[in-house]
């Protein structure tokens, strides 16, 4: 074939000429199977009626709210009650009685704590513009780290101020750090064999102390002392950090998005809806729910929650108070959807649902309130942001940005809007392993 | 009986709908979820429908979220540095598994291996024949974003292509 010529998009050589003769051949006898329309305003539907039902009318909502220990009982899937009792209508700022403890109680919840007083759980605009918005580059001035963060297979705990290297065995990779062990022992995974085994090192040497074959790390209790992970047969565990099996959960398909003392907060994956439990270590009660749990937090005892039907939708999700029975705080609705909470849990970091979530956006919410205080927004920048985690003071934001040329780099974007900076320098991901899946070059620790 | 919207969103879908399962297979290189991912598309389409409408560019507005939505499915399934996702675990064996290409120069598959914001931008560019700023427009980038990526693609192509003779 020639070589450049001119075309409607400008000059075309022979790769692009090639390229869209051979995109044509393939894509243009290709045709939907049927009608989309119906499938698709269904799904719509389920969505908005998400919505519709957890906002209600204003005296559903006010009835929801003033009796918040009553609407979440109501949201355990088998409409009982912790308290069978009839549900005591209480005064906004009236408090509400103590309830006795039953076996499938949270205990994160003992019947002796005092709850709060309980005040209107407002709906928040998960819509509403943030307070600042952070656009993240590689050409920013640089910085250091202010948080965790793991370069190659080199873990830099600012914590302990120490560096360790982990052992990776011949033929294996590393998949990833998911997070320490209060000890400061390391814990991740690496793949072996087309394997993903879960791994925990020493957090002084670096040397590989548990490896338990074909599994993937769920969660981390936010007092850095449990961790869930999920065996090739979907069986979910909780370990300690010296690897220990603290519990097995009963059946299979559970996978556990957060812990909070006793309790593991998982979803059924194995179910349509991916139906929520509380999974209580103490009594290995499993309790269902109608819906589907988020990310929780072991120091606030706040977990996220997606009522049914349409959970994960990215439309309503409500913060619900473990230490007061899982009463609601607030439902937010809108494209918000949040995905972590900052290590002292004042903070949601997240992204958008409705919009297809972008992982060029990301977003930070306060959890006192619900307000959107940063939109770190790397669509001019095209950096794709692969991992985040905020500092200790909840004064910025660290991601893990990836470039269109597979170079991955940290960059710490501040809350207040101030200039991001570049604190892991951008380098090359390595694309020729014999699994076909790049090591991480940098990675964050939450 | 459908109401106006619906008729609306419904003459929308049937005029466009092969053309956005189309799009939808370049970015995934799997027939069902290519229309999964249109299906999504659409569905959050029809939430927003009377304010995107009113702009009058939901097909750049639907071809956008299935950019996004595909990218985020292709991150979590690679790295799998995330919580397993069953959607994306799902997508992501799928795509391990593309039809077979209907080319005869293995264009077509040295294609479905393009990071996703290259794939992208070449199928806007060279299937949907858009300019750069349109493609800019529905990435939700800059034009010279657009650019570099596709320079990025076609150089990808042109080594491939060369170490696997067509």
């Amino acid at each position: 074939m020639s070589g450049t010529e001119s075309g409607p998009r400008g000059p075309v050589d022979d790769l692009e000429r090639r390229l869209a003769d051979s995109l044509h051949r393939s894509l243009d006898p290709l045709t939907a199977g049927s009608d989309l329309t119906a499938p698709a305003i269904a799904r719509s539907r389920r969505l908005r009626r998400n919505r519709a039902v957890l906002v209600g009318t204003p005296t559903v909502l006010a009835a929801l709210v003033i009796a918040a220990p009553f609407a979440l009982s109501s949201l355990r899937e088998d409409g009982r009650l912790i308290d069978p009792g009839p549900a005591r209508p209480m005064v906004t700022g009236e408090a509400s009685s103590p309830r006795p403890s039953t076996t499938t109680r949270p205990s994160t919840a003992p019947s002796t704590t005092p709850r709060p007083p309980v005040t209107a759980a407002p709906t928040l605009d998960a819509d509403a513009p943030p307070s600042v918005t952070s656009r993240p580059s590689f050409t920013a001035g640089t910085g250091a780290p202010d948080v965790s963060y793991v370069r190659g297979t080199t873990v830099h705990d600012l914590v302990r101020d120490r560096e360790v290297s982990l052992q990776v065995t011949r033929g294996s990779q590393l998949g990833g750090v998911d997070g320490l062990f209060a000890d400061g022992s390391p814990l991740g995974t690496v793949l072996s064999g087309g394997e993903w085994d879960v791994v925990i090192w020493d957090g002084e040497t670096g040397a590989l102390q548990t490896r338990l074959p074909g599994g993937t790390i769920l969660a981390l209790d936010s007092e850095r002392t449990l961790a869930a992970y999920s065996d090739a047969a979907e069986r979910l565990h909780v370990i300690r950090s010296d690897g220990t099996v603290v519990a097995t959960a009963p059946r299979p398909g559970l996978l556990a998005v957060g812990i909070i003392g006793d309790v593991v907060y998982v979803n059924d994956i194995r179910s349509e809806r991916q139906q929520g439990y509380t999974w209580n270590l103490r009594t290995e009660a499993l309790e269902p729910f109608d819906g589907r749990f988020g990310p929780a937090h072991a120091g606030s005892g706040l977990v996220v929650f997606l009522p049914a039907p349409g959970a994960g939708s990215g439309t309503c999700f409500r913060l619900l108070d473990a230490r007061a029975d899982l009463a609601v705080r607030w439902t937010a609705c809108g494209d918000f959807y949040p995905t972590a909470f900052s290590p002292s849990g004042e903070l949601l970091v997240g992204g958008l649902g409705i919009d297809g979530g972008s992982p060029y956006d990301l977003w930070v919410m306060r959890s006192s309130d619900g307000a959107r205080v940063l939109h770190v927004d790397a669509n001019r920048t095209g950096l794709m942001l692969t991992g985040s985690a905020v500092d200790d003071r909840d004064r910025a934001l660290t991601v893990v940005a990836q470039n269109a040329d597979l170079e991955e780099g940290l960059v710490r974007c501040p809350l207040d809007g101030s200039a991001c900076t570049v604190v892991g320098k951008p380098e090359r991901l390595d694309t020729t392993t014999a699994s076909g899946i790049s090591p991480p070059a940098w990675q964050v620790l939450r | 009986m459908r109401s106006d919207v619906e008729e609306e969103f419904a003459d929308f879908v049937r005029a466009r709908q092969h053309a956005l399962v189309r799009f939808g297979y370049l970015l995934t290189g799997d027939r069902m979820a290519a229309e999964d991912l249109t299906q999504t598309a659409l569905a959050r389409l029809y939430l927003k429908w009377d304010s995107i409408r009113q702009a009058g560019a939901m097909e750049a507005w639907v071809r956008k979220v299935m950019v996004n939505e595909h990218t985020s499915w292709w991150r979590r399934a690679w790295r799998r540095r995330e919580t397993v996702d069953f959607d994306a675990a799902h997508f992501a064996d799928r795509a391990a598994k593309p039809d077979p290409p209907t080319d005869d120069d293995g264009l077509w598959q040295h294609v479905l291996t393009l990071p996703p914001r290259q794939r992208a931008a070449v199928a806007l560019r060279y299937y949907e024949d858009l300019t750069e700023a349109q493609t800019a427009e529905i990435l939700g980038c800059s034009i010279g974003t657009v650019k570099s990526q596709t320079h990025r693609a076609l150089a990808t192509l042109r080594t491939r292509l060369a170490e696997v003779p067509a």
